[in-house]
């Protein structure tokens, strides 16, 4: 299959590695994996901020950029539920036409269209899996990245068991509402080592970012990992 | 920079048990229900189709409760719903009114209305009745005093109605009921909102927990004439007493995880006089329909939704936001997830205007809603709004024009990134990424790009 790689922002600028992870693993099941380069950001980000016509303009370009792919793949959930659950809003198309029911998320990418489960991949820890909402609530993707961990070798998977509720990432509303969303994180974060984990895991790299960043600023021994990276092992 | 105050430590923890509670009792009893998404949606369709042939409804209402002696009454503003309750007090020489339970009399801000008119208008739900003796507006839509412990409200009613302290909850109960009582028994006004108006057959549900929405709409005083005045929302009607009972299933098992409230009330009309002496109900019923702002969110697709709303608490219960914030940081009265759809529609403001952007959109509240509200996409279209109304400032919407600029040109991109890389070193980020890095890591900008690395790996 000809497959686009839709890189999110975020991804490019601090996680390559998750994107590279996916690049790997979608190869190594035999495709052929492609990377636009004219390509940026989906528009998320004013969108949010209510400033639809810049998030309209990027859209429409996006469309443009991904158009001759038989899929796009991502690794990030929020990323992926701005194109299929809100574009069709910003660009007056129908939620199923054609273009946005050949884009995917990495996990539901893998488990639904290409109907694999076992990577191969080995992975000698405990590990839990954070649910990050965009994923869960707006592309109704929860048993496909936990069928892919189920399914790793060595490895410990522990449910999180705290909702699921929101880790308090938000993109601006991180920077924006800084003391609300610390404390959304902190008790994300307490719940996270409740488990006894080594890692947690997520499919997109904005909640990671924000675990991440409260669970190193306390010391604490706990590790974030994208999905793609957990499952794609080293090249 | 508007930041909202993070409730402290033990107050959290207070309001977390409580909200966890109503939860977790959500939970078991909508287990009892194997199509309990089906019965969501089935409740959804009745609202919205309400929705869509409101004024026809309205009409089939108002005549079936004029039919059953009912008076009702539209009203634009809350101006005109309060000078009508005022009017009625005059005509009827009181001074005092008993009230139950209800948010659109604290949208419209009755009491403080009525007391300029020299009208003492009396809370009679108990959590109500304390949050009206500490002058507070209602912490949450159907708990209003949610957020305070057994130990405040015993303090509160020592202090204000000099009574010994005690935190045991039947004794707390106890005296309030002796307060009320002897309201109830000379009142010959009262006062409540509705929670369902049925279309077929004229008549009003109340949904009340404490037995006091029963005393304040039959009045039992013995003197004089009574009234009872009904106020609520033109969306609150419903077609049928068939759909009344579908929404009753999902309405206090989404708010509390009761099976139902303790007291469903049917109002059919007031006392008929052939019903003689002894009969109970008071001389005059009447129901003010509101419209304040509702029309507007009705011809608005998007807001439209956010009307099919029945007030049961259960986007506060669950929003991540709600729970470390609390109630009162909205300074709105209607609060929580669908509080912020509904507060900026009807009244437009710097201060309403910013409370859609207060949330993570992670969706919860639209997962838990029982008609299946989609709130957190109607808090986007909020956003919209704001930002078409220039509440999003200058420099703000000129930073996402460059933004875009930038963000539709790879090669600026790019060179954005790398300039970046020159410049932002690990100390720097820390620096402009203030408002994160008080309280979390950075990670640092990765020393290449996705794009660069992948340039590398595969040679053209």
């Amino acid at each position: 299959m000809q497959i686009g790689l839709f890189i999110p922002c975020l991804v490019d600028q601090f996680f390559p590695q998750a994107g590279l992870a996916v690049a790997r693993i979608l190869k190594r099941l035999g495709h052929s994996v492609e990377y636009p380069a004219e390509q940026t950001c989906c528009g998320q980000p004013a969108f949010n901020a209510g400033v639809r016509s810049e998030a309209t303009a990027l859209a429409k370009r996006f469309v443009q950029v991904f158009d001759r792919f038989e899929a796009v793949v991502a690794p990030s959930g929020s990323c992926v539920a701005m194109v299929r659950n809100f574009y069709p809003e910003l660009l007056d198309i129908a939620p199923d036409s054609p273009f946005l029911t050949r884009v995917f998320e990495f996990s539901e990418f893998l488990v639904d269209r290409l109907n694999v489960t076992d990577l191969g991949a080995t992975f000698n820890d405990r590990v839990t899996y954070h649910d990050s909402c965009h994923l869960l609530r707006e592309l109704r993707v929860q048993e496909q990245p936990r069928k892919l961990l189920r399914a790793v070798k060595g490895m410990d998977f522990v449910e999180l068991n705290d909702g699921p509720t929101c880790c308090g990432f938000g993109g601006v509303f991180s920077v924006k509402f800084p003391e609300v969303s610390t404390v959304m994180g902190e008790d994300k974060v307490a719940a996270i080592e409740r488990t006894g984990a080594r890692y947690v895991t997520a499919g997109d790299c904005g909640c990671l970012m924000h675990i991440g960043g409260l669970l190193t600023r306390r010391g604490s021994k706990v590790r974030t990992i994208h999905l793609a990276e957990l499952l794609g092992g080293a090249s | 920079m508007m930041r909202t105050p993070v409730l402290e430590t033990q107050r959290r923890a207070t309001l977390a048990k409580a909200l966890n509670l109503a939860l977790d009792k959500r939970r078991q009893s909508v287990a009892e229900f194997a199509n309990w998404e089906a019965m969501r949606q089935r409740a959804h369709d009745i609202r919205a189709g309400v929705l869509e042939r409101l004024d026809e409804y309205l009409n089939q209402f108002e005549r079936a409760a004029t039919a059953n002696g009912i008076r009702v009454v539209r009203v634009a503003t809350a101006e005109e719903a309060c000078r009508y309750v005022a009017a009625v007090a005059k005509r009827l020489g009181v001074t005092k009114a008993v009230k139950a339970k209800s948010m659109v009399t604290e949208e419209i801000h009755l009491n403080r209305a009525l007391e300029a008119e020299g009208i003492r208008a009396m809370e009679t739900d108990l959590g109500e009745y304390i949050a009206q003796l500490c002058g507070q507006p209602p912490f949450h839509l159907t708990a209003p005093i949610v957020h305070l412990s057994r130990d405040e409200v015993g303090r509160i009613l020592a202090d204000k109605l000099g009574v010994p302290f005690t935190n045991d909850p039947t004794q707390l109960t106890l005296i309030a009921r002796d307060v009320m009582r002897r309201e109830f028994l000379t009142a010959r006004l009262g006062i409540s909102g509705a929670n369902f108006c049925i279309a077929e057959s004229g008549s009003l549900v109340l949904c009340t927990n404490e037995g006091n929405g029963r005393m304040c709409t039959t009045l039992p005083a013995k003197e004089g004439p009574r009234v009872h005045i009904a106020i609520t929302g033109i969306e609150k009607v419903v077609p049928t007493l068939k759909d009344v009972a579908h929404l009753l299933r999902l309405l206090a098992r989404s708010g509390s995880g009761m099976r139902l409230t303790a007291y469903t009330t049917l109002i059919n009309g007031p006392r008929k006089r052939a019903d003689g002496e002894e009969s109970t109900g008071p001389d005059e019923v009447h129901v003010l329909l509101l419209d304040n702002g509702r029309r507007e969110m009705l011809r608005d697709p998007h807001l439209r939704e956010a009307l099919c709303c029945i007030r049961c608490g259960a986007c506060s219960n669950q929003c991540p936001v709600y729970h470390r914030i609390g109630g009162h940081a909205y300074k709105s009265v209607y609060n929580g997830p669908i509080g912020s759809v509904w507060s900026p529609a009807l009244w437009e403001s710097e201060q309403t205007a910013s409370l859609p952007f207060d949330c993570s959109l992670c969706g919860a509240c639209a997962d838990i809603c029982p008609v299946k509200i989609d709130i957190h996409h109607a808090l986007l279209w909020q956003r919209k709004l704001a930002a078409d109304r220039g509440r999003v400032p200058r420099w703000q919407r000129l930073a996402w024009l460059a933004w875009r600029v930038a963000m539709s040109c790879p090669t600026l991109y790019n060179f954005g990134s790398a300039v970046a890389r020159l410049l932002l070193g690990p100390a720097m980020l820390n620096r402009l990424g203030k408002p994160w890095t008080e309280t979390r890591d950075l990670p640092p900008l990765a020393k290449k790009t996705f794009h660069e690395l992948w340039k590398e790996q595969t040679p053209e």
